[in-house]
């Protein structure tokens, strides 16, 4: 359970003092520390846990793509407006990396053709990646340290343009927390294609806000928890222009003795009418003691929209298990096809090559009995 | 020596006191051989499918059932197929995200790691199914979607038909393959089913209606009623069930 009043206090460096952000940010900070929603994110996880990340070495990431036209790549930019991009009040801990840390901002201003890439060695400075109106951008992320890390990532999307988004999490088994917020305006679309493993506890914090009109995000998630290890999820989705959009699909499979827990909340805003969000989580557990807690929330002020949400929690399906055993495939060998199918029905985008067969990975060790 | 020789066959869905189906039903199929079994709703038609297949929930409480003097009932579902045992299901299961042509590898590997038999190469084995697809008028495209993913009844019993000529069984069960299928579809799954026959195979033809038996002729039509076979002839008898139904044989 949380251990939410042993939060350390945060000051604030000089970047941020005469800045819209920094007005009253630790009035804010401390607030938002007691907020119930606050509260609910870290119901499973110790925030202790995360927090405590933050005495650790940061290092710049590396970047590659970055050499294209239409990028610039600032560290500790002198002036840099981040007081409608960053929320204190949504997000408080991952405010306090930002105060913690050397900062590094990424402009794009024009169509890349080629990824931008960030690769992380560890625990990570945060980074701000601006895409100007009408860009059209792929960005991948990969981890290369098993050490404990965390990493926070604002992406803001000018308006009609596209950013692709996709971070394969494989290789680490100690602790990790990847934060990523993300501002899209008008018509803007992003699409994030997350596949991970677990670790000793990898924790995912996805915000959305979906503020300009005509907005669009997608998310596809593939997650397999091995034994013994722990994820968790925690995705929103605000709404607040109207006839924004919505889609998310995740997908989890729960080792015996894993744990998993799944919380996405879908904000419709009062200004966001006719609006659509659809979400679908869905769980297999592969043994009797795998813990898997889901809970997909809608919270709607606004009566002209439309939106589905639904979890499901299950053992593999027994017709289908059946089907594959008729055509003399070996009930272990069955099993692990099914896995398989489930996890590859959300592996898309850039990093699904290298995605399908990591997240199958931990199922060959697996007696599948 | 009977292909498949089942005896004082009774058997029963769910647990110990679960309901008796198959009250004492006997069938010898010989290679070679085409057998139909007609019977009204509830007689035991399917049950009977199932029971042959190995599927959970269906009990074998008395009898015997073999396939090629191999004893059935002591093998999984997984192993009587690699015995040579094929069920065309009457409902096919929809399996997303595991791709036809997966399903198809990986059922043709494990039957021919069972058989010691060379694993095919891969790229002939998919110019191999490409052309056992196009021959079944199955559009290509599909192997690439999801296991029976979207598709329509007809495309899921001509892919039924698709894994019978491919895996080539030494018996096949058809649990009312006819079903939902329209004339034209009939046709091109009747003529998959007689490609596959040969001296060397048996078939047995699940169905209601006689309508099957004018494309795939059977040497023998069976009635079940009740759990039991009450009557066997040829394929005249077909027609005159069509013709007075079952009333007057139960």
């Amino acid at each position: 359970m949380a251990d939410l009043d042993v939060v350390e206090p945060i000051t604030l460096p000089n970047w941020l003092t005469d800045t819209p952000l920094g007005e009253g940010a630790i009035e804010r900070y401390e607030r938002a520390l007691a907020r119930p929603s606050h509260r609910e994110r870290w119901k499973y996880t110790r925030v202790k846990k995360i927090t405590g990340l933050r005495s650790l070495p940061a290092i710049r990431p590396d970047l590659s793509g970055h050499e294209q036209a239409g990028i610039v790549v600032t560290e500790n930019p002198d002036h840099l407006d981040l007081a409608d991009l960053v929320s204190i009040q949504r997000a408080p801990e991952a405010f306090a990396q930002l105060c913690t840390q050397p900062l590094l901002h990424i402009a794009v201003s024009a169509d890349l053709s080629q990824p931008l890439h960030l690769s992380y060695r560890g625990s990570s400075w945060p980074v701000i990646i601006d895409a100007a109106p009408n860009v059209k951008l792929t960005l991948t992320e990969a981890y290369e340290s098993d050490q404990a890390q965390q990493q926070t990532l604002w992406l803001r999307l000018g308006a009609n343009s596209l950013v692709t988004h996709a971070r394969n999490s494989f290789y680490s088994t100690a602790l990790h927390w990847q934060f990523v917020s993300v501002q899209a305006h008008a018509h803007s679309h992003y699409r994030l294609h997350n596949h991970a493993l677990a670790s000793s506890l990898r924790r995912q914090d996805t915000q959305i806000q979906l503020v300009g009109d005509g907005a669009h995000a997608e998310l596809n998630s593939a997650v397999m928890v091995a034994e013994r290890l722990n994820l968790d999820q925690q995705i929103t989705i605000e709404h607040i222009g109207a006839q924004t959009s919505s889609h998310q699909r995740v997908h989890n499979i729960i080792a015996d003795r894993g744990q998993s827990t799944f919380n996405g909340r879908i904000h419709i805003h009062n200004g966001a009418k006719k609006s659509n969000a659809q979400l679908s989580n869905k769980n297999i557990g592969l043994g009797a003691s795998a813990t898997i807690n889901t809970k997909p929330e809608l919270e709607i002020y606004n009566d002209d929209v439309s939106c589905a949400h639904g979890a499901t929690i299950g053992r593999l399906d027994d017709s289908q298990l059946f089907y594959l055993c008729s055509r003399g495939v070996a009930p272990a060998a069955a099993r692990r096809l099914l896995c398989e199918g489930f996890l590859h029905q959300c592996v898309d985008g850039p990093l699904a090559d290298t995605a399908r067969p990591a997240l199958i990975g931990p199922l060959q060790d697996m007696s599948m009995a | 020596m009977s292909l498949l020789d089942v005896r004082d066959l009774h058997a029963s869905v769910g647990e110990d006191d679960g309901q008796a189906i198959l009250k004492g039903l006997n069938l010898q199929i010989q290679a070679g051989e085409v057998h139909a079994i007609m019977g009204p709703n509830g007689s035991g038609k399917s049950t009977l499918a199932n029971i042959l297949s190995g599927r959970p929930g269906y009990r074998v409480t008395r009898g015997t059932l073999s396939l090629d003097s191999e004893d059935l009932a002591v093998l999984e579902p997984h192993e009587r197929a690699q015995a040579g045992l094929f069920l065309a299901f009457q409902y096919p299961v929809e399996i997303p995200g595991v791709s036809n042509m997966e399903f198809l590898k990986a059922s043709t590997d494990s039957l021919a790691k069972a058989r010691n038999a060379e694993q095919p190469d891969a790229a002939a084995f998919v110019r191999h199914v490409r052309t056992l697809a196009e021959s079944l008028d199955l559009d290509p495209q599909f192997l690439k979607r999801g296991v029976n993913e979207g598709f329509s009844g007809g495309e899921k019993k001509r892919n039924e038909i698709l894994q019978l000529l491919l895996l080539d069984p030494k018996m096949a069960v058809l649990d009312e393959t006819d079903s939902g299928l329209d004339i034209d579809a009939l046709k091109v799954v009747a003529e998959g089913v007689n490609r596959y026959r040969n001296d060397n195979n048996g078939v047995l033809l699940i169905t209601h209606y006689q309508r099957l038996l004018d494309y795939i002729v059977p040497d023998v039509v069976h009635v079940l009623a009740d759990g039991q076979i009450i009557q066997s002839g040829d394929k005249n008898l077909a027609l005159e069930l069509e013709a007075k139904g079952y009333t007057w044989l139960t």
